[in-house]
């Protein structure tokens, strides 16, 4: 079996558990159904979870049904490999680590050091990880992302971007 | 006739030619940030046309409407980041156009495209309003439901190579769409207590996310000698710099087509120039003669979605000048900026004061020549602005991302949503899932669900259900055109796997 159709049926074997949790599991749980709108009806807010994970199902079941054809066939081989943008283990690595720096950009810097600040270490840190090793023009690129945020959407168009916990207290101890 | 030149003559003073200027220019450079869309830069405007005269005001928003339409365009196909959701289907083509050195060409493409499909839906605006209007009044949740089922059957059909992929992506995109209160009970559904989704998630993150921040970090895995050179290279070849006459007239059936979809899209009130955009590409790309062209830059893929989409701003007005209903939220707001000037749009003011009317007629069209003279210079500024290394570019990309969606509702969960959207975004590239059918799934599902029950709910409350749906000719006509179109996909596909056998069976 080659490995793409074997990578195919793998990731399957992971996402049809998923939906069925979803589907027998955590819509049941998570969903209230008020009096008089019965989980069958089509006005129940249930109804679409339903049908979406239904059709989940059937696509990914047909998908087995057709492999199974194919092997039995014996044209397993004529399936088309559609995983052009996995990329190397070490791209991969290096992605998740942006991911990884994204994430606690957006829960982590933004609440605490306000948008400004976070703004510039976020810069800062990736633009010396992309490859500028020169630390006065990594700072300088920061500070003239971060101004050009400020005119724009401060001055221009009188949106008051987060100061997070960190100016909140400054701002509160200056009054 | 004579209010037809008493119209134009209040929209040709220099005032209000100076005003059209300024709203295209500041439409056109605030539309390139992402977030900021055609609407919100329109909503910013508005207080300050309050202390203008009104054909100086009402010049300046169709300007400044027009203008952010194109401004999204140019920074979808250089950095694949839409700045409105809007171009989101540009990026489709376009970005692929510009990473092969074509990027003038593609943005020439999306600027001719945009003009056409504005100056056609204006057209039908002007000499059609009233019959549009008469035929949108027909539609109800029935046709809504069925117009949306049928877009989403045939992405599924033609999403890519994998359809189970294609239709996995979409149906996902479906269920985050109906992330929220439920929209007839207003139960909580798929929110996990967190407050801030029970409003929905909203469109701007979840293509921030999907498009631009997921793109970025894609980009960012490559080698630091890769991340040196610029992000858009481009070709100094005449032929890769312009549109040549051969090749936009090869795209003139797809822009009527588009620009005709469109104009019908935007008379229906509730469906925005984002689904006109996708429907255009998908028509576009199943009708093709290339459609295997399409996702690898396509000026087709870039035509479809650029007309539909502009078409769209001017069909908008046709519920709004016939009836005074505005279309959508763009609509209201110019509706708004009418009222605030002492003018009521509707069937009377065509009978009793007409000249506004021909005068705002004669604003759209005037915005569409400058808009096709300054989306040239623009274009010639996001030439030189792209030039930066990439190393610089993206993580600016993600911080101007970051901002453009806290500004929509200044909520620090959407910049959050952003991030988890980019992430989402990459893991699904990795597995190979396309992510254009999930953003179709999430813009439509909204819209399929609410008509969808409301029609079961009606249908379900009458004796005989079946005789509903036949007795509204609007949905038997609807019905009959989609089956055949259904059909002739069926017919192509089964074609093509056809032809695959035979030429396997010839190699073999």
């Amino acid at each position: 079996m080659p490995h793409h159709v074997r990578f195919e049926l793998l990731l399957i074997a992971v996402l049809l558990p998923l939906v069925a949790v979803f589907a027998f599991w955590y819509v049941p749980a998570s969903i209230e159904v008020p009096g008089g709108f019965g989980s069958g009806s089509e006005i129940s807010p249930r109804f679409a979870p339903y049908l979406i994970a239904t059709l989940m199902a059937v696509a990914m079941l047909a998908r087995v049904l057709q492999l199974v054809w194919l092997g039995a066939q014996s044209r397993l081989r004529e399936v088309p490999d559609d995983r052009g943008g996995v990329g190397t283990t070490e791209e991969t690595t290096r992605g998740a680590i942006v991911n990884l720096t994204g994430l606690v950009y957006g829960f982590v810097l933004i609440p605490l050091a306000g948008f400004y600040l976070a703004s510039f270490a976020l810069m800062s840190f990736l633009v010396h990880r992309l490859g500028e090793r020169r630390p006065m023009v990594v700072v300088l690129i920061a500070l003239a992302t971060v101004a050009f945020i400020y005119v724009l959407f401060e001055q221009v168009l009188s949106v008051r971007l987060p100061r997070g916990a960190l100016g909140e207290a400054l701002r509160a101890s200056w009054s | 006739m004579d209010a037809v030149l008493e119209g134009a003559a209040l929209a040709l003073t220099w005032q209000s030619i100076g005003a059209v200027l300024v709203g295209l220019i500041a439409g056109q450079l605030l539309g390139a940030i992402p977030g900021l869309t055609a609407t919100m830069t329109v909503a910013l405007l508005i207080p300050y046309t309050y202390y203008l005269d009104p054909w100086v005001g009402i010049p300046m928003l169709i300007g400044m409407f027009k203008g952010s339409l194109f401004g999204s365009s140019i920074t979808a196909i250089l950095v694949r980041t839409p700045g409105t959701p809007a171009a989101a289907a540009t990026v489709l083509d376009g970005y692929p156009l510009a990473q092969q050195g074509k990027g003038e060409k593609a943005c020439k493409m999306a600027l001719y495209s945009s003009v056409f499909g504005d100056s056609f839906s204006d057209i039908v605006l002007i000499f059609g309003a009233a019959f549009l209007a008469s035929i949108a009044l027909n539609f109800g949740p029935a046709e809504y439901a069925l117009l949306v089922a049928f877009s989403l059957l045939t992405m599924g059909f033609v999403s890519g190579p994998n359809v189970w992929k294609g239709m996995v992506a979409m149906l996902l995109g479906m269920l985050i769409g109906i992330v929220g209160l439920d929209p007839i009970t207003a139960t909580p559904r798929l929110t996990m207590d967190y407050l801030e989704l029970e409003e929905g998630i909203d469109l701007i993150p979840m293509l921030i996310g999907f498009l631009a921040v997921a793109e970025v970090l894609r980009q960012m895995e490559l080698s630091r000698a890769h991340l040196a050179t610029s992000a858009v290279s481009f070709s100094t070849k005449p032929a890769d710099r312009r549109v040549s006459w051969p090749e936009f007239r090869t795209c003139l059936p797809t822009l009527f087509k588009s620009s005709s979809l469109g104009t019908m899209v935007g008379a229906l009130p509730g469906i925005s120039a984002t689904v006109a955009a996708f429907l255009a590409y998908n028509e576009a790309k199943r009708s093709s003669k290339t459609p295997d062209a399409f996702g690898k830059g396509s000026l087709e893929g870039i035509a479809a979605p650029e007309s539909a989409n502009n078409a769209v701003s001017g069909a908008n007005l046709i519920p709004l000048m016939a009836f005074g209903i505005p279309g959508d939220i763009a609509a209201a707001l110019i509706l708004s900026a009418l009222l605030i000037q002492g003018i009521t749009p509707g069937p009377v003011i065509f009978r009793d004061n007409p000249e506004p009317i021909y005068a705002i007629f004669t604003a759209l069209l005037l915005a569409n020549v400058f808009n096709l003279i300054l989306g040239r210079g623009l274009i010639k500024i996001a030439r030189r602005l792209v030039a930066v290394p990439k190393r610089v570019l993206f993580p600016a990309v993600l911080v101007v991302a970051a901002a453009g969606a806290f500004a929509m509702r200044g909520s620090v969960f959407d910049v959050q949503l952003v991030f988890l959207f980019g992430l989402l975004g990459w893991g699904l590239s990795k597995l190979g899932f396309p992510t254009v059918p999930l953003l179709i799934g999430f813009i439509l599902m909204p819209i399929l669900e609410s008509n969808l029950r409301i029609t079961m709910l009606i249908a379900g409350s009458v004796p005989d259900p079946w005789l509903f749906f036949l007795q509204r000719p609007a949905f038997v006509t609807l019905a009959v055109v989609m089956l055949l179109v259904l059909a002739l996909v069926v017919r192509r596909m089964v074609r093509e796997r056809w032809a695959a056998k035979a030429a396997t069976m010839k190699e073999g």
